[in-house]
């Protein structure tokens, strides 16, 4: 059984009255990619920000490597690098000299190769002795992330680690993910790109108005999902009689004359027999469960 | 201790990198070398109006422009405004970091927060240690070869003070010390302002405003005011010119010196207490 490296416990926080925190517990195992999901304003960064000290919870308990942030915080993060939203560095000093400002603070001895591999790893080894005020948004995110990389840390916390960047950006932070997955790292990543965090993540928790909605194995979350069907007829006012006699709900675009159900694998299969039945044949069937739909029925559930 | 060492390196790194860290060195040559030039080229007759009235009853010989007495004279008109050079500094340290989001960044490293701020001050000290260390060396070092060695002259309202050449160079260094926990008053009392803001001019312009304030409730001969001024560190702040008396009033110096650590003390415990508590929202 994989262990549980990082725990918490009905953690909650208020600001002033306002509960933007409301009793999280989740658990996450050792190299896992955790999906951190949840409309804005849901508690997300509250949350990830208590997982590094920068909050104090107002009630519970996190427990990283077995032990308790509060009392061992030190020894904790010295093991965890992060990238909370958008990254912030000195503007008027370089990044290597930045990064190498990280790397004192880690309380780890760093050997200075460890600089250039980061910065490499990352593609910013041909402007690491740039100033960071001359440099873009995208090229601050990459720095970010070597930031929280410096250290060689064994759980990694990233909070929209993806935003601002150019699709070829997305795409390179994305394997450098999966690099670091492959390496054993776990990683809790938060993001709106949700397309992304279902190529990525193992499991998923998702909050809104601070409390958790749903949490598991993406796999299995997913097949608890409806399915989104896109069907395509050569017979459209028979289907729609069909589909209206069955008391299922569609939209129809008239430009491709498909049909879009939302529906389980029961009702689908129903679809199917009924059109047959029908002599209806089926141009086209198209059906997915994208954790997009799943997450919109979720929050919209709520 | 090796996470505060670490953190004290990257501060003093910051300071050496940040531009407005050499506003305070660039204001104090420019005024000195101004005092200087002004004394150089009219400076006799500055002294005559201001002993005008002392030639009158005393015969005075000797040459009274000299270093020792130019240097006293740029203490007595830098010592008001240098601890607003170090207020733009120690102001920015935490409240800076917030406002440039960098704090979230050196927050969430092993380093516990009170070292974290302690290695700040600790940096701050060191910078006002330096600008002190300059106003030393450009004053007195400056003055000295231009205006060359002598006794130094101090009039107050009742009395006249003679202090011979070779009794003045302990008091130079003993004002300068004194001069310095002065100034970590101030270093102290932004860093705790900083602590509060997000922003890094709020710091800056309320330590300023407090400065001025107290300045202001202590020099106006108001009785009611009587009773708070023994309390304000800015009454004592001044105690460096005790050391230009005859004889040198020790235990003035030494409550002047004990009120100073206490508002050190008070203004650094409120920080931690308050920088431990906080959330990084930034």
């Amino acid at each position: 059984m994989t262990e549980t490296i990082l725990e918490t416990q009905s953690l909650t926080k208020y600001f002033d009255t306002n509960k933007a925190v409301d009793g999280v517990s989740f658990k996450v195992k050792k190299g896992e990619v955790l999906g951190f999901l949840g409309p804005n304003g849901a508690g997300k960064s509250t949350t990830l920000r208590m997982l590094l000290g920068l909050i104090q919870p107002t009630d519970g308990e996190i427990k990283i490597f077995g032990r308790s942030l509060t009392r061992e915080r030190a020894f904790i993060l010295s093991k965890v690098g992060s990238l909370i939203e958008k990254p912030d560095f000195y503007k008027y000093l370089s990044a290597r000299t930045n990064l190498k400002m990280m790397a004192r603070l880690s309380g780890i001895a760093i050997h200075k190769s460890k600089v250039d591999e980061v910065l490499e790893m990352v593609g910013l080894s041909k402007r690491a002795n740039d100033f960071v005020k001359a440099y873009s948004h995208g090229m601050r995110q990459r720095l970010g992330l070597a930031a929280a990389l410096i250290h060689d840390p064994e759980i990694i916390i990233l909070d929209e680690p993806t935003t601002g960047l150019d699709p070829q950006g997305i795409i390179d932070i994305r394997n450098l993910i999966l690099f670091l997955k492959g390496q054993g790292k776990t990683i809790i990543l938060s993001s709106h790109i949700l397309s992304e965090i279902e190529l990525i993540a193992d499991s998923l928790i998702i909050i809104a108005q601070g409390k958790v909605l749903e949490q598991g194995q993406v796999s299995k979350l997913l097949n608890q999902a409806e399915r989104v069907v896109h069907l395509s007829v050569d017979k459209i006012e028979e289907t729609k009689l069909l589909l209206n006699t069955m008391t299922i709900q569609y939209e129809l675009d008239d430009h491709t004359n498909s049909f879009t159900i939302h529906c389980s694998d029961a009702v689908l299969k129903q679809v199917t027999f009924s059109l047959a039945d029908k002599q209806i044949s089926i141009l086209n069937l198209n059906n997915s469960r994208r954790l997009e739909d799943f997450f919109m029925q979720l929050i919209n559930n709520s | 201790m090796k996470l505060f060492t670490a953190s004290l390196y990257t501060e003093l790194i910051k300071i050496v990198a940040k531009p407005r860290s050499y506003i305070g060195f660039i204001v104090i040559t420019a005024i000195v070398a101004l005092i200087q030039f002004a004394m150089w080229i009219d400076g006799l007759n500055f002294i005559n109006f201001i002993t005008g009235n002392v030639e009158q009853t005393f015969l005075i010989e000797g040459k009274i422009l000299n270093g020792s007495l130019v240097t006293f004279i740029i203490l007595q008109t830098l010592i008001v405004h240098i601890p607003l050079l170090i207020a733009l500094v120690t102001g920015d340290l935490i409240s800076g970091e917030s406002a440039m989001g960098t704090l979230r960044a050196l927050v969430s490293k092993p380093i516990s927060r009170t070292a974290l701020l302690l290695s700040k001050l600790c940096a701050g000290g060191i910078y006002t240690l330096l600008i002190l260390l300059w106003l030393g060396i450009i004053s007195l070092g400056l003055a000295m070869y231009v205006f060359g060695n002598g006794d130094l002259i101090v009039l107050k309202s009742e009395e006249l003070i003679i202090l011979p050449s070779d009794d003045l160079l302990w008091r130079f260094f003993c004002a300068f010390g004194a001069a310095f926990v002065a100034l970590m008053v101030i270093a102290s009392l932004s860093l705790m302002l900083s602590v509060f803001s997000d922003n890094s001019i709020g710091p800056i312009i309320t330590t300023m405003g407090i400065i001025i304030l107290f300045t202001i409730i202590g020099t106006m001969e108001i009785p009611i005011f009587d009773k708070v001024k023994p309390y304000l560190f800015t009454t004592h702040m001044i105690v460096w010119r005790s050391f230009f008396e005859s004889p040198v009033d020790s235990s003035q110096i030494l409550h002047s010196f004990l009120v100073m650590v206490f508002h050190i003390t008070s203004f650094i415990t409120i920080a931690i207490v308050k920088f431990n508590k906080k959330d990084i929202l930034t």
